[in-house]
């Protein structure tokens, strides 16, 4: 059965009460008084408008969504390990925490900052795009392999909940040695060596077999900080 | 603009606005990325065009009034204000 909100609710009565109007000026076609510039006035302009406006607020809401991503097929393998209560992955883990819960894609893959979300929203229209018109018949092994993010996944990403100030965190003899470098991006928590892969299923046998830490630019040993370059991050 | 075009016109933006309350409708009860995407762009491009035409029949219908209304008309010079003193010591 299919859940609707209240503004869904909402849009949907605003939206059939204009299409009411409509359709009775289309078939009755009524002279063009004062009364029918106002009920015109009334189904063209304010219901639209207001059930639009609902309809935008539901939508931001249905992008943030699990469910929106698994609409496209090359990402049922990523829905279905979140929802698996057994995964490991990090993807799954964090799915099951409440913060994250069914909006567990959107938390992590966002972007952060004044305008992130605007971001976040362009970078969607460009994935609709991209799937449409390129891998709408790509096979989900062949997707996997060649889709990647568009850049190597940033630790703010993790450090929007972990801010690595905590005792807590600190207590770890690895984040101690590797402060510095985890919060100027030098190497990636999501890595084979540290706390696994997101999306493990994604990686070929010779990167999972490989679990030391990613270093941006170069593997399992770190470079000067103006040298570094993002590449062989977690997809 | 005559009333024949405002109705072609009006009829042309109840379609319209139809097609893009009918996509309003897909998005809110289909949670697939095409149908979010399709009405909040298409969908809200064809409800604003549908809302301008309306605007433009009004406007124009508007002003055809204007110009067809009568004119008012002029009233009559306003009569003199000179008392009957005055009048009687100008006719001398």
């Amino acid at each position: 059965m299919v859940h609707l909100s209240w503004l869904t609710l909402f849009a949907l009565v605003f939206a059939g009460a204009a299409a009411l109007i409509l359709i009775v000026y289309l078939v009755r076609r009524p002279p063009l008084v004062g009364a029918t510039k106002l009920w015109l006035l009334l189904g063209l302009g304010v219901f639209p408008i207001t059930a639009a406006l609902a309809g935008n607020i539901e939508g931001f809401e249905a992008t943030k969504q699990r469910k929106l991503c698994n609409s496209c097929h090359v990402m049922t393998e990523h829905v279905a390990d979140s929802n698996d209560v057994n995964s490991r992955s990090l993807a799954s883990r964090h799915s099951r925490n409440n913060l994250f819960g069914l909006e567990n894609c959107y938390m992590c893959h966002r972007d952060y900052g004044m305008y992130g979300t605007i971001a976040t929203k362009i970078g969607g229209l460009k994935h609709v795009y991209m799937y449409y018109l390129h891998y709408l018949d790509v096979p989900l092994e062949e997707a996997k392999k060649t889709i990647h993010i568009y850049h190597p996944y940033p630790n703010g990403g993790c450090m929007q909940c972990h801010s690595t100030r905590l005792d807590v965190w600190q207590r770890e003899a690895e984040h101690r040695g590797l402060l510095e470098e985890v919060r100027n991006d030098r190497v990636a928590c999501a890595s084979g060596g540290c706390h696994g892969f997101a999306h493990p299923f994604t990686k070929s046998k010779e990167e999972l077999s490989n679990a030391s830490v990613i270093w941006r630019g170069e593997k399992s040993r770190p470079r000067p900080a103006s040298s570094a370059v993002h590449e062989g991050a977690d997809r | 603009m005559r009333s024949r075009q405002y109705d072609r016109w009006l009829r042309t933006a109840c379609v319209v606005a139809l097609v893009a309350l009918g996509l309003i409708v897909w998005s809110l009860v289909d949670s697939r990325a095409i149908a979010v995407v399709v009405a909040m762009s298409v969908g809200q491009a064809l409800g604003t065009l549908s809302l301008a035409l309306y605007l433009v029949v009004v406007v124009a219908d508007l002003r055809r009034h204007r110009i067809s209304e009568p004119l008012a008309p002029s009233e009559p010079p306003p009569a003199p204000t000179t008392s009957p003193e005055q009048r009687a010591a100008s006719r001398g």
